[in-house]
C-alpha cells in the first residue's frame, strides 16, 4: 500500500512550549485515519501541519519533515495553496460561505478561474451527490447555505472539499456540532469517500475512531504512543496508557 | 471508583459463585457415586437448575455493561471470555447432573471400579478447582500450564477401561458398564470444558487465542 504521508522526527513548538514531540507516522493512501487523545494532545496541531494551517499561526517553530508525495511540506517553500488543493479540510464547525448552496460548492474552482457553467454546474452535482446531499438541495441550490441544517452544512463543507478533487481530506472533529442521525450521514460519507480519498479525522468520540477508522493514533502531550489497526487498538492496547485513556480510567 | 470497574467486579464475582456453584455439584456427585445415595443425586439434578439461572444471569449483565458502558480493551475481553466462561460452566454442570442420573439408576459398582473412578473424578476436580482459582487471581501463566493436568485426567481413564476389559464374563452386568463407561465419559468432557476455561483466562489477560484441543 502507498504511503500518503510519511512523517519523521516532527517537533513543533509554540513559542517556547513544544506541542508535538518526535512524531513518526505513515498514513497510507485510501484509509482513514483517526487521530485521538485528550485535549491539548497535539492531535489537531499534527492535523494542522500537514496543510500548513499552523503557517496562519504566529511564533510556531517546526522541525522534522512531512513527505506528502514527492512534496516535503514542513520545509520547502512550497505553493500552500496547490498543497491545500490536494489536502482538503472540514473543521469543527460547519462553515459554509455566506453565499449560495451552488456558490460554496464551485468557489474554489472560480478562485482558479474557471468561469464556463456547464463545467461548474457538472462539478456542483457530481460534488453534492458524492457527499451524499444533492437530493437534499438539487431544487434549491440558489438557496443561501446558511437555510441548510448543521448536518447538511457540514456535508455542503465537505462537497465543498471535494469539489477541488484533493488526495486527501483533513477532519478536525468534524460531527462534534452535530446530532446523532447527522453524525451517522457524516459517518457513512467517510467510509464511501475513502475508497477514493485519504481520510484523517481527528475525534474526541473513541466509538466514532472505532467504528470508521482503519488505523488509529492516540496521542498524549504531544506525542504519539500508540499507532496501530484500530481493532487492535480498542481491542488489545500495547501500551498501559492507552489501555487506560480508551477504558476511560484516564487520570 | 469508575462505574465500570464495579460492573466488571461483580460480573467476575458471579462468574467465580457459578464456577463454587459447579464445584459443589461435581463434589456432592461424587459422594452420591460412593454412597449410593439417591437423595444427594435428586438435590444435584435441582442445582443445575440454578447454575442454568446463573448462566443466565450472566448473559444479562453481560449485555447491560456491553449496551450502556461500552466497554474496551481488557473490559471488553473481560466480558467475552466471561460468556464463554459462564457457558463452559454450564456444561460442566449438566456433566454433574448427568453423573447424578447414573447414580439413580445403576446398581452400586465394585470396589475396585469405585476406585477407578475416583481417581479419574478427583484428577478431574483438582484440574477444575485451580481453574477457577486461576481465573479469580487472573494467573494466565498458570492457565497456559493448567491444561497439561488433563492428561492425568486420561491418564486415569485408561486404567478404568483397562479394568474393564479384563472383567470375566460371568462378571459382565451390562447396566453397570455402560453407567461406569457412561460417567468417565461424563468427566472427561468436563474436563475438555475446563481446558476452555483456561484458554479464556489467556484470553481476558492478554487477548491471545490459544488452543488446547
Amino acid at each position: 500500500m502507498e504511503k500518503a504521508f510519511s512523517i519523521k522526527n516532527l517537533d513543533l513548538y509554540y513559542g517556547e512550549n513544544q506541542a508535538l514531540k518526535n512524531i513518526n507516522l505513515d498514513i497510507m493512501r485510501y484509509e482513514v485515519t483517526a487521530f485521538i487523545g485528550p485535549s491539548g494532545c497535539g492531535k489537531s496541531t499534527l492535523l494542522r501541519c500537514l496543510n500548513r494551517m499552523n503557517d496562519l499561526i504566529p511564533n510556531v517553530k517546526i522541525n522534522g519533515e512531512i513527505h506528502f508525495d514527492e512534496m516535503e511540506v514542513v520545509n520547502n517553500k512550497i505553493d500552500v495553496v496547490d498543497l491545500r488543493t490536494r489536502v482538503g479540510m472540514v473543521f469543527q464547525k460547519p462553515n459554509p460561505f455566506p453565499m449560495s448552496i451552488y456558490e460554496n460548492i464551485v468557489y474554489g474552482l472560480r478562485c482558479q478561474g474557471i468561469k464556463n457553467k456547464q463545467t461548474l454546474d457538472k462539478v456542483c452535482e457530481q460534488s453534492l451527490k458524492r457527499a451524499a446531499l444533492w437530493d437534499e438541495v438539487k431544487d434549491r441550490l440558489k438557496d443561501s447555505a446558511y437555510a441548510l441544517s448543521g448536518g447538511q452544512q457540514q456535508r455542503l463543507c465537505i462537497a465543498r472539499a471535494i469539489a477541488m478533487e484533493p488526495e486527501v481530506i483533513l477532519m478536525d472533529e468534524p460531527t462534534s456540532a452535530l446530532d446523532p442521525i447527522a453524525t451517522a450521514k457524516i459517518e457513512e460519507l467517510i467510509q464511501d469517500l475513502k475508497k477514493d480519498y485519504t481520510i484523517i479525522i481527528v475525534t474526541h468520540s473513541m466509538q466514532q475512531a472505532a467504528r470508521i477508522s482503519d488505523k488509529t493514533a492516540f496521542f498524549l502531550m504531544g506525542e504519539v504512543i500508540e499507532f496501530d489497526q484500530t481493532g487492535q487498538l480498542f481491542h488489545i492496547p500495547k501500551d498501559k496508557r492507552t489501555e487506560d485513556y480508551i477504558t476511560g480510567r484516564f487520570g | 471508583m469508575v462505574k465500570i470497574n464495579l460492573e466488571l467486579d461483580l460480573f467476575k464475582d458471579n462468574i467465580r459463585l457459578m464456577g463454587t456453584r459447579v464445584y459443589k455439584m461435581h463434589e456432592d456427585a461424587l459422594l452420591a457415586l460412593k454412597t449410593a445415595d439417591k437423595d444427594i443425586a435428586l438435590s444435584i439434578i435441582e442445582m443445575d437448575e440454578y447454575v442454568n439461572n446463573d448462566e443466565e444471569s450472566i448473559n444479562r449483565r453481560a449485555l447491560e455493561v456491553l449496551s450502556l458502558l461500552a466497554p474496551v480493551a481488557s473490559d471488553l475481553r473481560i466480558i467475552i471470555a466471561g460468556i464463554k466462561i459462564a457457558s463452559d460452566l454450564e456444561r460442566i454442570g449438566d456433566y454433574a447432573k448427568n453423573i447424578a442420573r447414573f447414580v439413580l439408576k445403576s446398581n452400586p459398582i465394585t470396589d475396585i471400579q469405585m476406585e477407578l473412578i475416583e481417581k479419574v473424578y478427583v484428577s478431574f476436580m483438582d484440574f477444575y478447582v485451580k481453574t477457577i482459582d486461576a481465573y479469580e487471581n487472573r494467573q494466565s501463566t498458570l492457565a497456559m500450564e493448567l491444561p497439561k493436568m488433563d492428561d492425568v485426567i486420561d491418564q486415569a481413564l485408561r486404567e478404568l477401561f483397562f479394568n474393564l476389559e479384563k472383567l470375566e464374563p460371568n462378571q459382565l452386568n451390562t447396566v453397570t458398564i455402560i453407567s461406569i463407561v457412561g460417567m468417565a465419559r461424563n468427566i472427561e468432557r468436563a474436563g475438555d470444558h475446563t481446558k476452555n476455561i483456561c484458554e479464556q483466562i489467556i484470553y481476558e489477560a492478554t487477548g491471545q487465542h490459544y488452543d488446547f484441543g
